[in-house]
């Protein structure tokens, strides 16, 4: 809590930029190449001295990227994307070994870190949460290691997984996303440079909120990350992920992939706040943001839940879904997703309903402002053996001003006579007399905006962890900024 | 304090108040009766500085200040409240979360620090209990689910929160049953000193038992048509407005 | 044959290319943004069912046209015409290959004093267009019934500023029929359009509508007891302030049917005050049939109130339940509670005669 509060301080002195992010440390990249070929793919897995099995892993996944095209369902205006005009690999040079502690990490990163609010050294010593940083694809520290790995907790980097747990990676890594499954997919698969692996062991609950600061830092680089999380049965780990980014003008691509597995009575609760650099006003630069997620809940009585808060990245195409293999199986996305200016927004999530007595829960707050386009996707999908099987999803969006637009595109599939799905959605604008009322009271427009929508977007914001709560709030009011005249 | 000169305001081409001129004192209560479409309301919203009027005519002096250079935050921060006849339901916002956003916006406006959160705690349940406001509902989402009495103590108890110096209350006696009335009343009486003003709408003499007003205007289409002391709103129990206004 | 029709037909000067590009291929969805037709099947051969499920097609129902009393048949004019097809926002695979390959005729309401009007389209093998001006309620009953055709048929209104029309639409024992409906209506007016299918073994309706000021549009489906695949389509497009849509759709799948329902509500930036609702619901009675629903919100204007529910279930076993207890038999109780399902969408049918009568017909193809 503290800490979250103080990231919001320190962010907000960094004074006049709009974007309150937006700055980048000079630290020494090594660097391969610009392009996409084969011998990227294999320079990425020297570089991590990869297993033989991974390499092929990779290739394999390449070759099906070249056979692929992209998608296309999304309501999204995307530039086309030259695949040859990015770095796929880059790692800051003083990191090339490993530092054993924080002492010898690059003060220019911690300098870096700071200036974020996010203090390493203060952040292991805080209420619980072990980070996991991610800088530019390299895993830089990990801390509360020790602590975990007396509980028989695997919470490392996904190389060093590939190295120390080759059977957990072989099993898992692709299981629920197969390289084939679409092309951001696959070109994931054949270039991921780093990412977190969790492993929680059979009846073990993970006393501390797990995680990961993401920031993309060197010009061009497509940052690639690859999360695998497996909550063994009768386990329970809540992870977050939060993602800042420096201010670009040329547009970055970032494509992620992560996996969740629950076996029998696990959970899973994944929380993400994304605020990629958006580009600006005029929608020049900003990150492509193309991510898949997906749990499956594998185990009978397991349960995934998805939270995320979009607020960044021009363009954000992302799904996070559960499959809900196990009976009486849960699954949960709860999402907030706010686009300004010129950016566009295409997310929602996919409930594959399979086991008996699975149930599904669906709760989307879009806010759309500017000259922005945000569209609420997803399909809820019952089989015909998942009996007695539910599904409830709302949907409301929030338009502000006219130059924007907001679409609700479910899809619902049943083919079970005993399962039950109901949708709502509504599309409104921010109400006139709540904003009088509360200016009436002393706020200015743009707190009052601030206030009522985050009263709209309560819902989903009360089911991220404390520690990001509060950031959350105040990131909401940060980016309808200049939405009110 | 306030001083209203031959306002005339529309509605969309519709003239609700036709030369309207009223003028109140530091430490004054007034009461400002009328019927049903005489422009009571209208007034309190266009001094909050609600959108959709339209002046053609008229001034408004404020503390030495025009009014109608002020935004509706701006009004609110110095000091003019609005206790509104329905009070807005945010959901989703809490009502403490709420109401020391408001104290902090106010506080900001005058160069202040924000409220430590002991003294607003401490604060808050103090006022809130001299309204029979259960902490319960200040946990509650803003107005959400409040009955109508509920709804108007908290419009009371944002007015002691906030100490404005001149506070409207817009028909705040309707929906409002005895017991409420009279804790509702005992909040305004307690705020009353010789540096604040209040200037009471109502329909109805009821509310003016407790409240007791230095003045009583009557308005009728759009402007005030006769003014007195609290005898006038005694007589206008008695005979009516059409025969007040016809005597006027 | 149809690439030449294309390239000379100036009527196809609106069609995009993506459109014309539609016609140029032989299968309809080669290159074609698939969204409108994610569960579309149009070149699926479906037979009636299995041993299991028979299907009643053969089921006589030429007494529904002398049924329906009071009602005259109305005197078509075979005046062809070229209409402009200008729906902007959606290339319809259905008005563009109809606009190919039928001609159009025109039928006038206003030439008839009548105020309930019969026609049967399964007998017309052209395209038709309706023109409605005067103000005076008319309703127009629409059977088409018994129809084996691959080939889309369009109907297009065209209500004029203040005036007012009802269309009561059978849908009833078609092999295959694809239907293409588009509504404009002009400033004032108001268009209520019900559309009742059932028996049908592979069916598509299409209904296109474009609202100017201060229209109502009200749309009305109903659909049960059916085989092989059904779609319905709509797209209503809110292009002018202060219009209203309502739009609601219910099914009863079973029988191992697909019952499919796409449901757009677009609302242009300068439709503002648009106040837009649909709701879908189906009732899925056995796990050999789908029920997919697809409702959709476009929105570009902020000051609007729009919503769209949408669910899918069984029958409330609870009611089953409370039927039972008070000596209702399942079967009797289940046929009751898909009557009160369904029964809800002949509600804005505002001619008695006709009402009634779609009330029987219910009844009687309710199994």
């Amino acid at each position: 809590m503290a800490a979250t509060e103080q990231t919001i301080k320190q962010v907000n002195k960094l004074g006049n930029s709009d974007y309150k992010y937006g700055f980048s440390t000079d630290v020494d990249d090594i660097k391969p190449p610009k392009g996409l070929n084969e011998d990227i793919v294999k320079y990425i897995s020297a570089q991590k001295n990869e297993p033989e099995w991974m390499l092929d892993w990779r290739l394999k996944a390449f070759s099906v990227f070249n056979k692929m095209p992209k998608p296309d369902w999304a309501k999204l205006d995307i530039p086309d994307i030259d695949f040859q005009d990015y770095y796929y690999y880059s790692s800051p040079k003083s990191l090339k070994d490993k530092p054993k502690s924080l002492d010898e990490i690059d003060p220019e990163i911690l300098k870096t870190y700071e200036k974020l609010g996010i203090p390493i050294k203060e952040q292991e010593k805080l209420a619980g949460v072990a980070v996991d940083v991610v800088f530019d694809s390299v895993s830089v520290a990990t801390t509360y290691k020790k602590q975990l790995s007396e509980l028989g907790i695997i919470f490392c980097s996904i190389s060093e997984a590939t190295k120390n747990h080759p059977e957990l990676v072989k099993k898992y890594l692709g299981s629920v996303i197969p390289i084939a499954d679409h092309s951001f997919a696959a070109l994931n698969s054949a270039v991921f440079t780093d990412g977190s692996f969790v492993y929680i062991p059979e009846g073990v609950r993970c006393p501390v909120e797990l995680s990961t600061y993401f920031r993309i830092n060197a010009m061009n680089t497509g940052q690639f990350e690859r999360t695998l999380i497996i909550a063994d049965k009768n386990s329970y780990v809540s992870y977050l992920e939060g993602c800042t980014a420096p201010m670009r003008d040329e547009s970055q691509l970032h494509a992620a992939n992560v996996e969740l597995v629950t076996l029998e009575n696990a959970e899973i609760k994944y929380s993400t706040v994304q605020n990629w650099y958006p580009g600006d006003s005029e929608g020049k630069g900003g990150i492509y943001n193309f991510v898949t997620k997906r749990g499956a809940c594998r185990g009978n009585n397991s349960k995934i839940s998805w939270t995320q808060v979009e607020t960044g990245s021009a363009i954000t195409w992302k799904y996070p879904s559960c499959i809900l293999q196990g009976d009486n199986s849960k699954g949960e996305f709860y999402s907030v997703a706010i686009t300004n200016n010129r950016q566009q927004a295409d997310t929602g999530t996919k409930m594959i309903h399979i086991g008996k007595n699975t149930s599904s829960k669906i709760i989307s707050k879009g806010i759309s402002a500017g000259k922005a386009n945000n569209t609420y996707r997803g399909l809820v999908n019952i089989q015909s053996k998942a009996s007695n099987s539910r599904n409830f999803t709302q949907c409301d969006s929030l338009l502000i001003g006219n130059e924007c637009g907001a679409h609700t595109v479910p899809y619902i599939e049943s083919s079970n006579s005993d399962s039950m799905v109901e949708h709502e959605a509504t599309t409104s604008k921010i109400n006139e007399e709540q904003l009088f009322y509360c200016m009436q009271r002393g706020l200015n427009s743009e707190d009052a905006v601030g206030l009522i929508v985050n009263g709209f977007c309560k819902e989903v914001l009360q089911h991220l962890p404390m520690e990001f709560a509060v950031e959350a709030q105040k990131l909401v009011a940060i980016s309808l900024e200049g939405s009110v005249g | 304090m306030l001083n209203i000169k031959d306002l005339h305001v529309s509605i969309e081409g519709k003239k609700i108040l036709n030369g309207l001129n009223l003028s109140i004192n530091k430490g004054e209560v007034h009461a400002l009766m009328g019927p049903n479409g005489s422009g009571k309301s209208t007034l309190s919203y266009f001094l909050s500085g609600k959108d959709g009027y339209e002046m053609e005519r008229g001034s408004i002096d404020y503390n030495g200040k025009n009014l109608l250079d002020l935004e509706v935050d701006e009004r609110a921060n110095e000091g003019l409240f609005l206790a509104f006849q329905y009070p807005m339901e945010i959901p989703g916002v809490q009502t403490s979360f709420f109401l020391k956003t408001a104290i902090n916006s106010k506080r900001k406006h005058h160069g202040l620090p924000e409220i430590d959160a002991l003294e607003f705690a401490k604060l808050i349940k103090s006022q809130a209990q001299e309204l029979d406001i259960s902490p319960d509902m200040l946990r509650r989402d803003l107005n959400v689910n409040y009955s109508g009495g509920e709804k108007k103590k908290q419009e009371i108890l944002q007015m002691s929160l906030l100490n404005p110096a001149m506070s409207i209350l817009d028909e705040t006696d309707s929906g409002l049953d005895i017991d409420a009335l009279r804790i509702v009343s005992e909040g305004v009486n307690k705020l009353r000193n010789k540096d604040n003003s209040f200037l009471v709408i109502t329909h109805y003499q009821r509310l003016l038992n407790y409240i007791k007003p230095d003045y009583v205007h009557i308005i009728a289409d759009g402007k005030i048509v006769k003014s007195g002391d609290f005898s006038l709103a005694l007589e206008l129990e008695e005979k009516g407005y059409e025969e007040i206004s016809k005597t006027a | 044959m149809i690439k030449d029709n294309i390239l000379n037909d100036t009527s196809m000067e609106n069609l995009s290319i993506h459109a014309k590009e539609i016609l140029l291929e032989k299968n309809p969805f080669k290159n074609f943004k698939i969204e409108n037709y994610r569960y579309a099947q149009l070149h699926k051969n479906i037979e009636s069912q299995s041993d299991t499920v028979k299907s009643p097609l053969h089921k006589d129902l030429t007494k529904l046209t002398t049924d329906i009393s009071h009602n005259t048949f109305a005197n078509i004019d075979l005046k062809p015409t070229i209409d402009k097809w200008g729906f902007s926002n959606s290339d319809s695979f259905f008005r563009v290959s109809s606009l190919v390959h039928r001609t159009s005729i025109s039928i006038n309401l206003d030439n008839f004093k009548e105020t309930s009007l019969f026609l049967n389209i399964s007998n017309i093998s052209k395209n038709i267009t309706i023109q409605k001006k005067d103000p005076q309620l008319k309703t127009l009953v629409l059977l088409n019934y018994n129809c084996d055709d691959e080939t889309p048929k369009s109907l297009i209104f065209n209500v004029a500023e203040n005036a007012n029309l009802e269309v009561v639409h059978y849908d009833v024992s078609n092999k295959k029929s694809f239907l293409y409906f588009e509504v404009k209506q002009s400033n004032y007016s108001n268009f209520n359009f019900a559309s009742f299918q059932s028996n049908n073994t592979h069916i598509r309706n299409e209904f296109f509508s474009s609202l100017a000021e201060k229209c109502n549009f009200e749309l009305s489906g109903l659909n049960f007891n059916n085989f092989g695949v059904n779609d319905n389509y709509s797209f209503i497009q809110h292009v002018k302030p202060s219009s209203s849509s309502r739009e609601v759709f219910k099914s009863i799948v079973n029988n191992g049917a697909i019952t499919n329902f796409q449901g757009k509500i677009y609302v242009d930036s300068i439709a503002q005050k648009t106040d837009g609702y649909q709701m879908s619901r189906s009732l899925l009675l056995d796990n050999i049939s789908k029920a997919n629903n697809k409702p959709e919100l476009e929105i570009y204007a902020d000051d609007v109130k729009c919503s769209h529910g949408s669910t899918v279930s069984k029958i409330d076993q609870e009611q089953i339940f409370y039927f039972n207890s008070r000596g209702i038999s399942k079967e009797v109780a289940n046929l009751l509670l898909q009557k009160a399902f369904i029964i809800e969408t002949l509600d804005i049918i505002q001619t008695k005669d006709i009402k009634d009568f779609s009330i029987k017909l219910l009844d009687n193809l309710l199994t």
